[in-house]
């Protein structure tokens, strides 16, 4: 149950991920005047390339057990 | 064969929408004031994950919370990241284009909210520079106020950087 709710969180997340990227890419890169843009576009890329690879990395390093082991007995107070 | 190194080669000051033989003599955005505005603010909120790591970090709970707090900042941080770029974006594609023939003002408010308007330099009457603020006299910026003969008769142009040189050199096409 956890896991399917992980996984359609995980695709809407990739999805609006994917999608805010390239709308900004792409109005930098065909809207723009100059080269700076350009360059500010690339550097964006690059950026959230690296936190995305950051935020997967340290997603699957959470341990949910220890969590769940925390959060559980907080609810069966209320 | 395409190559997509050729997007960083210099393109001039050609932008869309233009007229064939149409020579761009200056292109402005709004002031720098209002970018390092927007990056200030940026920055304060990169303090954020750490204030809140000082107040959580010596309870109890944090040892086994840990992984989840290092998850939500690095989540936070590429959200700032795009709230910056986007910000950035919208800075660099509000633009302000003289041309010899006429005088180009692109409005970008959101992705697909977009507005354009173009003025006749031939039809301009007066032009009046607006500076309001302390702010605005210490950093040189202002509004560019134009009369024109056209059906859309005033034309504004917001926080653009030194509007007295700017309507001298409107004035001088």
């Amino acid at each position: 149950m956890l896991n399917t709710i992980f996984l359609i969180l995980g695709v809407i997340a990739g999805v609006l991920y994917l999608w805010f990227l390239f709308t900004l890419i792409y109005h930098l890169i065909r809207f723009s005047i100059g080269n700076a843009p350009k360059i500010i576009a690339l550097v964006f890329f690059l950026g959230s390339f690296c936190l995305v690879i950051l935020v997967i990395a340290l997603f699957f390093k959470i341990n949910w057990q220890n969590l769940s082991d925390l959060i559980v007995p907080i609810f069966k107070v209320f | 064969m395409l190559n997509i190194f050729s997007l960083f080669s210099p393109s001039g000051l050609s932008f869309k929408g233009q007229l064939p033989q149409e020579e761009v003599v200056l292109l402005k955005r709004r002031h720098w004031f209002f970018l390092a505005l927007n990056i200030f603010v940026t920055f304060l909120f990169t303090f954020l994950p750490f204030v809140v790591y000082g107040l959580i970090s010596r309870t109890s709970w944090f040892q086994v919370a840990s992984d989840l707090f290092w998850f939500l900042t690095a989540l936070y941080y590429l959200i700032l990241w795009f709230l910056f770029f986007y910000n950035l974006t919208m800075y660099l594609l509000n633009i302000f284009i003289l041309t010899k023939q006429r005088i180009v003002k692109r409005e970008q408010l959101g992705f697909f909210n977009f507005k354009e308007a173009t003025l006749e330099l031939s039809k301009i009457q007066d032009i009046s520079v607006l500076q309001k603020g302390i702010l605005a006299n210490l950093l040189n910026y202002g509004d560019l106020e134009i009369q024109t003969a056209g059906s859309q008769n005033k034309f504004l142009f917001q926080q653009l950087p030194n509007p007295t040189a700017l309507k001298q050199a409107i004035l001088n096409q």
